[in-house]
């Protein structure tokens, strides 16, 4: 995968991230499974407010949504994020790995 | 809550010196094109105290990557690291990294877990700006990409 299709399938994900009360509703939503009022309830918004951010976090790929009854439950998506983990898991064992590697051969130093 | 990216090595350090070493000496095995300064980097510094400074000099300049939220010597580090997704220092948002040490039969375990994922969106609306730049992500990648060839 090249830097370019990581950063544009993100694309979408970081602008809707973007806005604090996304970002509440996707962490809520992400602790457990939830309906629209109960997130309105939690937070200083509406329901129709809710209703919409939860639009932009669907369409950028972090919620997921089912039915329950005539109710629509939402829940994080596993997925979401998933390349920016990629990332960040590369970038820390190389930062690891290296030193474990210097470590281990200034241990060997101070052993000489 | 998005899932922590965690990182595990070992060490023939016991836990005491291996968490000196780690802190102590950062500059020394840290990739050197992890860096968020222009020009070379000359040191990579952890104050080792609660609410010390982590910070990278470049080119002769000071540039943060975060604080020290919690230092136990020989048993871990809690770091808020201040650096968004696209790289940049931001003083008002922080993803929480650890750093743990643990005995282990042939000398330390080491375990890094980065968390609180989900606020690396924060910075939006400059993202696309600054991951188009040279730099940022693009740079990292590239190493890795070296890397994984």
């Amino acid at each position: 995968m090249t830097y370019e299709t990581v950063y544009n399938a993100n694309d979408k994900m970081w602008a809707a991230l973007g806005d604090p009360t996304r970002r509440a509703i996707f962490e809520i939503v992400s602790d457990r499974h939830r309906g629209v009022q109960e997130i309105a309830d939690v937070l200083p918004v509406t329901r129709p407010a809710v209703s919409q951010h939860l639009k932009l976090l669907d369409e950028a790929g972090l919620v997921q949504a089912h039915k329950v009854g005539r109710q629509r439950i939402y829940s994080a998506n596993p997925k979401a994020l998933k390349d920016l983990r990629d990332w960040l898991d590369q970038y820390w064992t190389d930062a690891m790995h290296n030193f474990a590697q210097a470590a281990d051969k200034d241990e060997e130093k101070q052993n000489d | 809550m998005i899932e922590p990216v965690i990182v595990e090595v070992t060490t023939k350090k016991n836990p005491k010196d291996a968490f000196a070493f780690f802190t102590g000496h950062m500059h020394q095995f840290w990739p050197q094109n992890h860096s968020i300064g222009e020009g070379e980097r000359s040191d990579l510094i952890v104050d080792m105290h609660e609410g010390g400074r982590w910070y990278e000099v470049c080119g002769g300049k000071e540039c943060d990557w975060g604080k020290v939220l919690e230092f136990v010597p020989g048993e871990k580090i809690l770091f808020a690291w201040h650096l968004n997704a696209d790289w940049e220092f931001d003083p008002d948002v922080y993803t929480e990294v650890v750093v743990e040490f643990a005995p282990h039969e042939s000398g330390t375990r080491v375990r890094l877990t980065h968390s609180k994922l989900e606020r690396f969106g924060s910075n939006a609306p400059k993202m696309r700006e600054a991951l188009g730049a040279t730099g940022g992500w693009q740079e990292i990648i590239g190493a890795f990409a070296k890397i994984a060839a």
